[in-house]
């Protein structure tokens, strides 16, 4: 390997293509890349050898160098790569060239891509936010050291590895306003998230994979659940409305019929038989609202049945009235429903006779206790009967319908609100600042 | 129109779609028909 040395800088030949290449640290270097060809030379050997030829390292990339593209119209082809990284992540940069329009960065990092530009006039500066053409760019990364660690290919300023710049980042979903700053100039480049349709089409890349709970999104990465949150909201609301108003039109109830009965506190059960009630549609529901106004330090179990008078088949239902009162050292207490109301669905049409068997339990200390020997429990006399009232209407309302379906309309967009969070959650944790909240959250379902 | 609003389109039709079918039906799963007094476990006051 021929090599000479001119004070502390020794000039070494690349054993690939022919080239000198100063060797600033000699005796501290171990590997070196060829600026010519991109080679990376071992160095410390005595014979400096190739560790990696260019060509097989640029085959490792993605998009090999030469590689041509069209990314929004234009027709690029990749001329340069750098690897770079913050001491946190590491990301990869393409130069992009076309002739007639210049240059573009295509960036890959966590397997997206952006395509950024470099600015020709400095953003305006808006509290912490800086402004691009009325865009607004929050604060994310703030001067981080940005190092070059690998590189092959042309470039259009001198560019080595060890490189370094300051930068800082400003984010809108879907857009990063990167500022780089060094000794010598400060420059503006603003990178565009790429769909992975684009980019899979555009350089044939391995399809980026769609993210999932526990990876980390790109700092600009849109939200992919906002997109669908935005599209589903009017169909949501839509498709309330249209359930409400079947709620009300299907909710009716027909003419009331009114039946009543006595019933002796801690007596007998007493069944009684009402009736017809007649249902004229294919299938109805039937509401049965029971009504035990008297009611008092006690309760009654009343079990209703539609029985159809041609068939037989019997519908039931039950319904407990109590009420309970008393004084304590908070003062007056009182407890229980006087009043239920049942709905029984989907009766048959036909004609059903109402049976009702209804019993009376009385609680506490009032009246006169005497013990039952028949029963083998306490009875007591001289209470009032009490009143078991029903009214029987054709028709119900089921609340709980609307609600359920309700539920199954809102769950979708529920379930994305979530990944949203979620997703904002991953991103906005690596922004240089405090915890992400509701306001983030937001920020993050604007359009881009 | 994307794929996932023409997906979650269909998902409220159908729901829109059973509501209608149980409406006009009289039917719903949280009906109280089939309940007996044999449910009910404990009478009396809760207050302490």
């Amino acid at each position: 390997m021929p090599a000479d040395e001119s004070g502390s800088v020794r000039m070494v030949a690349c054993p690939a293509c022919g080239g000198s290449i100063a060797l600033r640290a000699a005796g501290y270097t171990v590997s070196l890349a060829c600026e010519y060809c991109g080679s990376l030379i071992d160095v410390a050997h005595p014979d400096a050898r190739i560790i990696t030829r260019y060509q097989e390292a640029q085959a490792s990339l993605a998009i090999p160098l030469g590689t041509r593209g069209t990314v929004r119209g234009v027709e690029w082809e990749a001329i340069g790569w750098l690897e770079r990284t913050d001491g946190w992540a590491s990301w990869e940069e393409y130069l992009l060239f076309n002739p007639y329009h210049g240059y573009r960065w295509l960036i890959a990092q966590n397997g997206q891509w952006s395509l950024g530009t470099l600015l020709t006039a400095t953003p305006r500066h808006d509290g912490p936010d800086y402004l691009v053409d009325g865009r607004r760019f929050s604060p994310f990364y703030n001067y981080n050291t940005a190092r070059v660690t690998r590189l092959f290919g042309e470039f259009y300023w001198r560019v080595k590895v060890g490189e370094e710049v300051q930068a800082s980042d400003y984010v809108r979903p879907g857009f990063m306003l990167s500022e780089e700053r060094d000794e010598r100039e400060r420059s503006w480049t603003l990178s565009e998230w790429l769909r992975p349709a684009e980019i899979v089409e555009a350089f044939g890349v391995d399809r980026p994979i769609p993210w999932l709970p526990g990876m980390t999104p790109l700092a600009h990465q849109p939200s992919p659940f906002a997109a669908r949150i935005k599209g589903w909201w009017p169909i949501a609301a839509a498709t309330v409305l249209a359930l409400f108003v079947m709620l009300m039109l299907f909710g009716g109830t027909g003419e009331p019929q009114r039946f009543s009965l006595p019933v002796i506190p801690d007596g007998p059960a007493v069944s009684q038989t009402f009736g017809p009630v007649v249902i004229s549609s294919r299938r109805q529901a039937v509401t049965l609202a029971v009504r035990t106004p008297n009611v008092d330090q006690g309760w009654v179990d009343v079990d209703v049945s539609l029985v159809n008078r041609r068939t037989q088949d019997s519908y039931d239902a039950y319904a407990l009235n109590e009420h309970y009162s008393g004084q304590d050292s908070d003062g007056s207490w009182s407890e229980g429903a006087r009043g239920q109301t049942l709905k029984v669905a989907s009766l048959p049409a036909g004609t059903y006779d109402l049976v009702v068997d209804a019993q009376a339990h009385h609680w506490g200390s009032t009246g006169n206790w005497n013990w039952d020997q028949a029963s083998g429990t306490y009875k007591v006399e001289g209470l009032p009967p009490v009143d078991v009232s029903i009214k029987v209407m054709c028709g119900a309302r089921f609340a709980s319908n609307f609600f359920f379906a309700l539920l199954l309309v809102l769950l979708p967009p529920l379930l994305m609100l979530a990944l949203h969070i979620m997703f904002e959650n991953a991103r906005l944790e690596q922004k240089d600042g405090g915890p992400a909240d509701a306001s983030d959250w937001i920020k993050g379902m604007q359009s881009s | 129109m994307s794929r996932s609003i023409f997906l979650y389109a269909l998902w409220c039709l159908g729901v829109l779609g059973l509501f209608l079918a149980a409406s006009s039906q009289g039917y719903s799963p949280f009906a109280d028909g089939a309940r007996s007094a044999a449910v009910h476990g404990a009478y009396g006051p809760n207050h302490k």
